[in-house]
């Protein structure tokens, strides 16, 4: 009955680290840009951890990877540059492209934006972890990259850059899914507004203020801050849920219909209320109401956590949940 | 296959050409078919019907606004008969022959079912038989039982390809043609109204949802290969990960901030 | 807005959910306007539903055609390997049968969601949607961007479809279900050209019906009464 196109094992984890990165660069980036002091550090490793996995994982749903490195980057870049830039230039105003192309170019700039914003730390741990024998002969090239890494990290355009890149990395992991044609479920609109794209907005941008959270447990403004916008982020979360919900209910394919009923009380409904709405929504927003009364350590790390797996549990449901349309 | 190949007539495929103009209903092909196939007894004793394909009439003769029609199977060249045999029995064979290997033969019936012109009949031993254009015989390069008894010579046997000129060499004329590049039983004719009698009585419309089971099979959830279920764990493990590497820096800060305030 | 009307939303919607709702009726064949092209040859297929016996002589002769009469399953469809399957139109007037296969859409979504270009348009043959296997990674968009469930996984894991013979029709001739159909149901060629055995066949059918024009593909498979 659901789809077998997409392994929603290998799909849902790379677009739940895709949006962490995502919207985790944004966030960041504005924090960055208004003069705040984070543990950036080991912020970045994360996000460079998640994006190399994110990029493993969805090589890993392909049948022919080494052709990914060969030919494929490449032509992503080819294409749009076909179906993007030149329809505009020959005067037809219809943008047709394909965001996975346009996916792999954001994940690929990304990956530069993350590695350079890490790049002072790392060249950094290099030298004190490494032996001094293989640093030495090393230095003058970590000194270059120290100079350049520094010299964008200290332009206010680098970090517009990544929170530009940041939002398209999420939107893409929307837009992919919601651009398959095949499953009517994927392709609900929130009257006019692609729908899983705005989900996953709102939910990345919970889960990337979750983990700023996590870093940040001992520094109660931080965690008051984050606190304030992750609540604001998934109520935005569940009431685009239940809507997206309620317009496939609506809609008038037929597979849209049994996706999301198989969602709300069939089959898949005992892993969307537990895991989705009960770990990923309902605890965080309880753990945030405690905490105005009481503040707990343990308790804002166990919710924060519960909402990055709430997160996973999201994606994965909704990719395994697509049901190709019948005739 | 990832790339599509054409695939040619092959070389040895041979074929008959049947000239309704100057088939005049005799019967002996059908004589000269049960001689050769074994029910020769059915002869002597009028068991049979020559214009009814059974287990053991392998070719009739049928008569259509008066127009003598010999019927048998149309070795077409798509051969849906033998892609629905589950048992592999029913095979298209090198000399373009379709035939149905009767000791393989489990007698399911979806051979018949498929068939565009319902040839395959069940025998006594519920088994499916059918013409198998004496293929025994044309290895030792004689021509089939039915064509050599014909006596007016409306039964012509060679290569396809030679088989299909002389067809179109026919149309040409003006006469009428089927089955050229379909199947290996080329049909030449000039009275269409009888013709279309007999294509619409023999091939008739069948039951779409019979066939569909026919041709379908259930898809079960195809099991994951390993690394699928490495995508989740793992991801479950990097998440779990990145929490407690966070939780271990604030409290390493917290424990700072404490040890440099005393 | 404070929080407490901000939280409104979410449980009006939830509610809104317990109303109960009508079942939209769907129909999926939907009548058709046969467009000809601008310029250059526009082919198209065209599969009568009066004519056809519902043999399956075309799904044998694709299999016969393009794949060499391998008798392995096709397990994205659970069908043999062929490009052309029969299928039941569950959501329309009536239940009705018919072969679906690849579209050869004037706006395919498989053309342009694919990343690497592997799936195009060869405009020079008529328009036809095909896959340069060469450029294929194997992410499997194409086959989940398509509405009609027209393309398959093959065994190296990259899509097939129904390529309307292309090798058979550079050569002038016409595709393997057209040509080994018994009965003459199927027609296939340019509608741009109005004496083309399909453009009269279309001409002079009862109905014209394409499937689910709402999805805005622009299919050239044309189901005809005649």
């Amino acid at each position: 009955m659901f789809q077998e196109y997409w392994e929603a094992f290998l799909i849902g984890p790379f677009l739940f680290f895709a949006g962490l990165v995502g919207m985790g660069m944004v966030v960041m980036s504005i924090i960055k840009l208004r003069g705040g002091h984070l543990r950036y550090e080991p912020l970045l490793y994360v996000l460079l951890a998640s994006i190399i996995l994110a990029l493993l994982l969805v090589m890993a749903d392909l049948t022919r990877p080494p052709t990914v490195m060969m030919v494929a980057m490449l032509n992503s870049f080819l294409t749009l540059r076909y179906n993007l830039f030149l329809p505009i230039l020959q005067g037809e105003f219809v943008l047709r492209f394909s965001w996975m192309a346009l996916g792999i170019v954001m994940l690929i700039l990304a990956l530069l934006a993350v590695a350079i914003w890490a790049l002072p730390y790392i060249t950094q741990r290099i030298r004190t972890l490494l032996p001094p024998a293989i640093v030495k002969p090393l230095e003058p090239l970590l000194a270059i990259l120290d100079k350049l890494a520094l010299w964008v990290l200290s332009k206010k355009w680098f970090y517009y850059a990544a929170i530009f890149i940041g939002v398209m990395v999420t939107l893409y992991s929307g837009f992919l899914i919601s651009e398959a044609k095949a499953v009517p479920f994927w392709n609900t609109t929130l009257w006019g507004i692609p729908g899983i794209p705005t989900i996953w907005i709102f939910s990345a941008t919970a889960g990337a203020l979750a983990l700023i959270r996590i870093y940040h447990l001992d520094r109660e403004h931080v965690v008051h801050l984050t606190e304030k916008y992750g609540v604001s982020a998934e109520i935005g979360e569940v009431a685009a849920i239940f809507l997206f919900l309620y317009n496939a209910l609506n809609s008038a394919s037929l597979a849209a219909r049994e996706s999301a009923e198989a969602i709300l009380w069939g089959v898949l409904a005992p892993i969307f209320w537990v895991f989705v709405i009960g770990l990923g929504i309902a605890v965080p927003l309880l753990a945030a109401a405690i905490s105005r009364i009481k503040h707990s350590t343990k308790l804002t790390y166990a919710a924060s956590v519960s909402g990055l797996f709430g997160a996973l549990a999201l994606r994965t449901l909704v990719v395994y949940a697509g049901i190709p349309e019948p005739l | 296959m990832s790339e599509t190949k054409p695939v040619a007539w092959p070389r040895r495929d041979y074929g008959v050409l049947v000239d309704l103009d100057k088939c005049n209903g005799c019967g002996k092909c059908v004589e000269a078919c049960k001689l050769r196939n074994g029910t020769s007894y059915e002869l002597r004793y009028k068991t049979f019907s020559p214009t009814e394909l059974t287990g053991t009439t392998w070719l009739s003769v049928r008569k259509y606004s008066g127009v003598s029609t010999p019927y048998r199977c149309f070795h077409c060249y798509s051969a849906v008969c033998a892609l629905v045999c589950p048992v592999n029995a029913h095979i298209v064979t090198d000399y373009g022959a379709v035939i149905i290997q009767t000791d393989k033969c489990i007698g399911c019936g979806r051979c018949a079912e498929v068939c565009c012109y319902g040839t395959p009949r069940q025998g006594f031993d519920r088994r499916y038989k059918k013409c198998d254009l004496c293929i025994d015989r044309i290895a030792k390069g004689s021509p089939p039982a039915c064509v050599e008894a014909c006596p007016t010579g409306a039964l012509k046997f060679g290569p396809v390809a030679e088989i299909y000129r002389q067809a179109k060499e026919e149309e040409a004329r003006g006469r009428k043609t089927y089955g050229v590049e379909l199947t290996h039983w080329v049909y030449v004719y000039s009275n269409e109204e009888a013709f279309r009698e007999f294509l619409d009585d023999v091939a008739r419309r069948k039951d779409p949802e019979k066939i569909r089971k026919i041709f379908s099979f259930p898809v079960e959830r195809a099991t994951y290969p390993p690394v699928s279920y490495l995508g989740i764990e793992g991801a479950a493990v990097a998440t779990a990960l990145i929490a407690f590497f966070g939780w271990r820096q604030s409290r390493i800060e917290e424990k700072k901030r404490a040890g440099s305030h005393e | 807005m404070n929080r407490r009307e901000f939280l409104k939303i979410p449980i009006a919607a939830a509610l809104l959910g317990l109303v109960p709702i009508g079942e939209a009726k769907q129909i999926k064949l939907q009548p058709a306007e046969v467009k000809t092209g601008r310029s250059g040859r526009k082919f198209a297929l065209l599969w009568s539903a009066t004519k056809c016996i519902f043999c399956g002589a075309c799904v044998a002769a694709c299999n016969a055609v393009n794949y060499n009469r391998d008798k392995t399953p096709n397990l994205t469809w659970g069908w043999p390997q062929a490009n052309t399957r029969l299928v039941e139109v569950k959501h329309g007037e009536a239940p009705r049968y018919i072969f679906t296969q690849c579209q050869h859409c004037e706006e395919p979504p498989c053309v342009y969601n694919c990343p690497t270009g592997a799936s195009y348009i060869d405009k020079e043959l008529g328009g036809l949607v095909l896959v340069d296997y060469n450029l294929c990674v194997g992410c499997k968009y194409c086959i989940s961007s398509c509405p009609y469930e027209a393309r398959w996984v093959n065994g190296e894991g990259t899509p097939s479809k129904c390529t309307w013979c292309v090798q058979r029709v550079k050569e002038g001739k016409l595709p393997a279900c057209v040509a080994f159909c018994p009965v003459g149901a199927r027609d296939f060629g340019d509608i741009n050209d109005p004496d083309s055995s399909i453009a009269k066949r279309l001409r002079e059918a009862k109905a014209v019906y394409v499937l689910m024009p709402e999805k805005n593909t622009k299919p050239r498979f044309y189901i005809v009464e005649e």
